[in-house]
């Protein structure tokens, strides 16, 4: 067993075991701790037992004690910082006081003694004061028998460990940001809570239920219309009931379904001007939902949800992470769930933003930070290979950007030397078209070690003046952590290796490239990069700079695959045409490959993908294989330059020579 | 318990006999040999039964004798069976330590609970505490449950992950220390119990018993363990190995795995343990002299042949070190740190533990077929 296997034994725990530390635990004698001395004597008894003391004394009416023997017997941690300075740290407080003083300080907040501490043979002397106002004990001074009398009831034993595995100890639960509460049964502990604390998942183990709340950004909808596109998104027959009662306070739509595990499940959704609400209950052993609607005590539990709640309720236990209105998101990269994570930087955001993903863009060392697709901080951490002046590097960003896109869908606006979050930075803003609308892009670059972070704004031009500050603001808490760089070198090396990518060629110039099964050739350049793929049937090629992409598939013809449709024949075709909701435009022939060929044309606009390109597709009969050569154009990268070279790719294609 | 002299009858003898080996000789004067060896003692024979004093069976056969006057009660207790006690004496030192990883950390998962366990030795009565690095390195909040079942927030005090020991604090008072043993105490084959806290309520210590496989041994550690074959697991890891005596002998840890081999388990020694207490509580953290240069061991010291003294030879100096300025070069051997032979890296790991950075000591070196010394002082490792 190697070491990371050890370490998850240590981790593995069993929800029983912790369970029964639920159980408040039985008072035992040695709760307390008693403290008795007598002025003028050098012995104290603590619980009982007698030992020998510095003899306490009285000063202005004050008695004073050795104040050793009480933190050794209270268990408080003494720290002598020297020159007189004494720090005692007891549970959540930390005190600061020194000897010859009355001045003293508790968790920083000035105080003051009636008489100041002094050393005497040696031992530090202190007035009662100091330990009865501050460490939670009750301290009595009887100067007619001259006892002295130090009473710690409470050792500060937890009574309830349920904390440790997310336990919620109150009968409700909210969140004072987004504004809702709801009553959760009994033992309920939190699962998962996102670092915006928008979603949360509440478990309990005894009732077998899960009980979650969704937060998403209210874009104008109303309840009706939200009811009634929910109720056509269904697939059919999966929503078993549905809905919409306005007359409910909050009003709510409600959905009954089961999950793929056929766990019954209520749902009901709420919705305010600026956010909308799903109340998710399942249950993992029941799977009729509507028994479970029915069922007196969840639907006590669902009725009980409502919205508004904002500040410390006595009986809620409030879940939002927001601090001072932003929350804090911290970046790490992780390559594989087995391999190491980093921590790499970490950045304070609205609470409204949500760490967005995209299908086609996986890509660890990038993450985006925003509403939608439309306004977001894109965070980038890119390893500088030749280790350049940042200057130089941003300059040749420039270059790339100037040289690859194109002036109607790119403008480049100014060149900046700045300052962000206190890093030196240099800032290209730009303006974009994507899709009929203008953004507004601020990209920021800093250096930190070997790698270059590029930060980018980006923000619909109308919205761009108004929202900036929000997002400058953010940018302005941006922190770079320090990692070990020959670890994540290595990393980000054999990630690279594995990445299913290799360059088409050794340098630049056009390669000459086989695909000896499938009888076809093309001429690609050789800083194309070719997509490793089981099937040589279907290969890829990617211009990694301008974004360019031709892919060719062929099929064998056959029987079945006479009377197939060519989106049908051509299953990547199909594939893209509605995983990427594309538009069909135009189907016309060509002459072309000494055949006729079928050319069709394909609006790809998805605002999800921010991706928006033409795309052709050539289809090519040839005698054993039918061919399908998909030449996908973006628009941000259709210089003359780029759209050349696509179209050199498909004039070199030369599928199944036709025998002479 | 004094040595007074008390006579047995041959009845018990007789058991004895059978069970210990005690072999009597058949005449007046009688000599009294225990498992081969000859005791010297005053064995009679009264009445035909055969007398030999008390103290004998004590002394020789690993049992404890106690003599009540008043009651006219003797009491003979063979130590063998006595792990329980051992165990209800150690326990109200050990405690049990549950934490919560974490977000940064790399075990923690968004959708697992999260937890760590582990145990931890009590070894200051205001509340100082001695586990693994590894048990609390990565927690957010650590717990403390201790042998009465209750329970205390935690704070790591000082930690260091080569040795793997960490000290952490809880605000309780009159908590019962454990007594540390050294490790010039203990001999291979010595029955010793692994004590650690599962987390049930009822918070009984759990003690696996095994006896002490060797000592000197490094694992893949860079200091000297203690191996034994008490079970070692995630959940006593941190906590004591105590010998009959109830003396704490060793601190276990899962962290560290043998070459190759399974079932075997590896715990600091006492005395590491006290060397980083020493530090923690005087420094914060454990300071190592700096030497500055990096070392390989010989094939042999690898495999753990006997090898004399083929030293350490020197890779790599670093620039401005002190391993530099004492005129140490790439390829000198290593042999002895102040006439103490080398052979391993833990060898030295070993020796270093006596310095501090600042103390000055003598190497003694090989080049070329030459041995001489040099004087260097080291400096602070960062």
């Amino acid at each position: 067993m190697n070491i990371y296997a050890k370490r998850i034994l240590s981790i593995v725990i069993s929800i029983f075991l912790i369970s029964n530390l639920f159980i408040p635990v039985f008072a035992v004698e040695d709760d307390k701790v008693e403290i008795k001395m007598t002025i003028g004597s050098d012995v104290a008894s603590i619980n009982g037992k007698a030992i020998k003391i510095e003899k306490p004394f009285v000063s202005k009416g004050n008695a004073i004690v050795p104040l050793v023997p009480v933190l050794q017997a209270f268990g408080a941690e003494l720290n002598w910082k020297g020159t007189g300075q004494i720090n005692i740290v007891y549970r959540s407080s930390s005190i600061d006081f020194a000897i010859g003083t009355t001045k003293y300080s508790i968790n920083k907040v000035a105080k003051e003694l009636p008489v100041a501490p002094m050393v005497v043979n040696g031992k530090t002397m202190v007035p009662i004061q100091l330990i009865g106002d501050n460490l939670g004990a009750v301290v009595k001074y009887n100067p007619s028998n001259k006892s002295v009398s130090i009473v710690l009831e409470d050792d500060g034993a937890l009574s309830d460990l349920s904390f440790l595995t997310g336990g919620i100890t109150k009968a409700k639960v909210g969140n004072s940001y987004f504004g809702w509460s709801i009553n959760v049964p009994k033992s309920s502990r939190i699962t998962e809570n996102t670092f915006n604390s928008k979603y949360v998942t509440i478990e309990n183990d005894h009732r077998q239920i899960s009980l979650e709340v969704i937060v998403d950004i209210n874009e104008g909808k109303e309840l009706e219309d939200y009811y009634k596109e929910s109720v056509d998104a269904f697939e059919s027959d999966s929503l078993i009931d549905s809905s919409l009662n306005e007359k409910a306070s909050p009003a709510f739509a409600e959905f009954l379904y089961t999950s793929t595990y056929d766990e019954a499940i209520v749902e009901r959704v709420y919705l305010n001007k600026q956010f909308i609400y799903r109340v998710v209950l399942t249950s993992f052993n029941e799977s009729n939902p509507e028994r479970l609607r029915d069922d007196k005590y969840y639907s006590g539990i669902m009725n009980s949800f409502v919205l508004g709640y904002k500040h410390n309720a006595r009986d809620i236990e409030d879940i939002s992470k927001v601090k001072y209105g932003v929350v804090g998101f911290d970046n790490y990269i992780i390559f594989d769930s087995y391999g190491n994570k980093y921590y790499t930087w970490s950045m304070d955001v609205p609470p409204e933003w949500d760490a967005l993903t995209s299908i086609s863009d996986q890509d660890p060392l990038r993450t985006r930070l925003g509403l939608n697709s439309k306004e977001y901080v894109d965070v980038k951490i890119e390893k500088d290979e030749e280790d350049s002046e940042l200057e130089d590097y941003v300059d040749k960003a420039k270059d790339v950007y100037d040289s690859n896109f194109n002036p109607k869908y790119y403008k480049f606006i100014e060149q900046v030397s700045t300052e962000i979050a206190g890093y030196k930075a240099f800032k290209l803003v730009s303006s974009i078209q994507l899709n009929g609308q203008k953004y507004i892009i601020d990209e920021h670059f800093i250096k930190s070690g070997d790698y270059i972070y590029s930060i980018s704004i980006k923000l619909p031009e109308g919205q761009y003046e108004n929202k900036k500050e929000a997002y400058y603001k953010a940018l302005n808490t941006f922190k770079v952590l320090p990692v070990n760089d020959s670890d994540l070198d290595k990393d980000l090396e054999s990630y690279n290796d594995k990445s299913g990518k290799s360059p088409v060629g050794k340098d630049d110039k056009l390669t000459d490239i086989q695909n000896k099964k499938y009888k076809w050739s093309a001429k690609i350049p050789g800083n194309w990069q070719k997509y490793d793929s089981y099937d040589e049937a279907l290969q890829m090629y990617v211009n990694p700079i301008s974004g360019m992409a031709v892919t060719v598939q062929a099929v064998e013809k056959s029987l079945k695959t006479k009377d197939l449709t060519d989106e049908e024949k051509f299953r990547y075709l199909g594939a893209i045409v509605e995983g990427y909701d594309m538009e069909f435009i135009k189907k016309e022939p060509v002459s072309a490959k000494n055949t006729t060929v079928t050319v069709y044309t394909y609006r790809l606009e998805n605002d999800d993908e921010e991706a928006y390109a033409d795309v052709k597709c050539y289809i090519v009969d040839r005698e054993k294989y039918s061919y399908c050569f998909i030449a996908i154009i973006s628009d941000l990268t259709s210089t003359d330059k780029n759209i050349k070279e696509v179209n050199d790719i498909w004039e070199s294609f030369n599928p199944e020579v036709e025998k002479e | 318990m004094k040595k007074k002299r008390l006579y047995i009858s041959m009845a018990f003898l007789i058991a004895a006999v059978m069970c210990f080996g005690i072999t009597v000789n058949a005449s007046d004067s009688v000599k009294v040999y225990v498992n081969d060896k000859v005791v010297p003692t005053e064995a009679k024979i009264i009445d035909g039964k055969v007398y030999v004093p008390v103290d004998v069976v004590e002394e020789n056969l690993n049992s404890t004798v106690d003599w009540n006057k008043q009651n006219n009660i003797v009491t003979i207790k063979s130590k063998e069976e006595n792990v329980s006690a051992i165990v209800n004496k150690v326990g109200p030192s050990v405690v049990g330590i549950i934490g919560k990883l974490k977000p940064s950390s790399q075990g923690y998962s968004s959708k697992g609970d999260n937890l760590v366990f582990g145990s931890g030795v009590i070894y200051r009565a205001d509340g100082y505490i001695i586990t693994n690095a590894h048990v609390v390195k990565d927690l957010e909040t650590i717990v403390v449950v201790l042998s009465n079942s209750k329970a205390y927030t935690a704070r790591l005090k000082a930690m260091d992950e080569k040795i793997d020991l960490a000290m952490i604090k809880i605000d309780k008072g009159g908590l019962t220390p454990a007594t540390f043993g050294s490790i010039s105490n203990v001999t291979v084959g010595e029955p010793v119990i692994a004590i650690g806290t599962p987390l049930s309520f009822s918070l009984r210590n759990s003690a696996t018993k095994g006896i002490i496989s060797g000592i000197n041994r490094s694992a893949d550690g860079e200091y000297r363990f203690i191996q034994s074959d008490a079970a070692i697991n995630g959940g006593n890891s941190g906590g004591p190995l105590v010998n009959l005596k109830g003396e704490v002998i060793g601190i276990n840890s899962v962290k560290f795995i043998g070459f190759g081999v399974e079932g075997l388990s590896f715990s600091i020694p006492a005395d590491t343990v006290k060397y980083v207490i020493g530090h923690f509580e005087k420094y914060g953290k454990v300071r190592r002299p700096y030497l500055g240069a990096e070392f390989s061991e010989g094939v042999a010291a690898k495999y753990g042949l006997p090898s004399g003294n083929n030293g350490l030879t020197i890779t790599n100096v670093e620039e401005g070190s002190p391993a530099e300025n004492a005129g140490l070069i790439v390829d000198d051997i290593l042999l002895a740190v102040n006439n103490v032979k080398l052979n391993t890296k833990v060898d030295f790991n070993e020796e270093m533990k006596k310095y501090l950075p600042g103390n000055t000591c003598e190497l003694t070196v090989e080049r070329n077929d030459t041995v001489f010394k040099i004087k260097v002082k080291f400096g602070e490792s960062k």
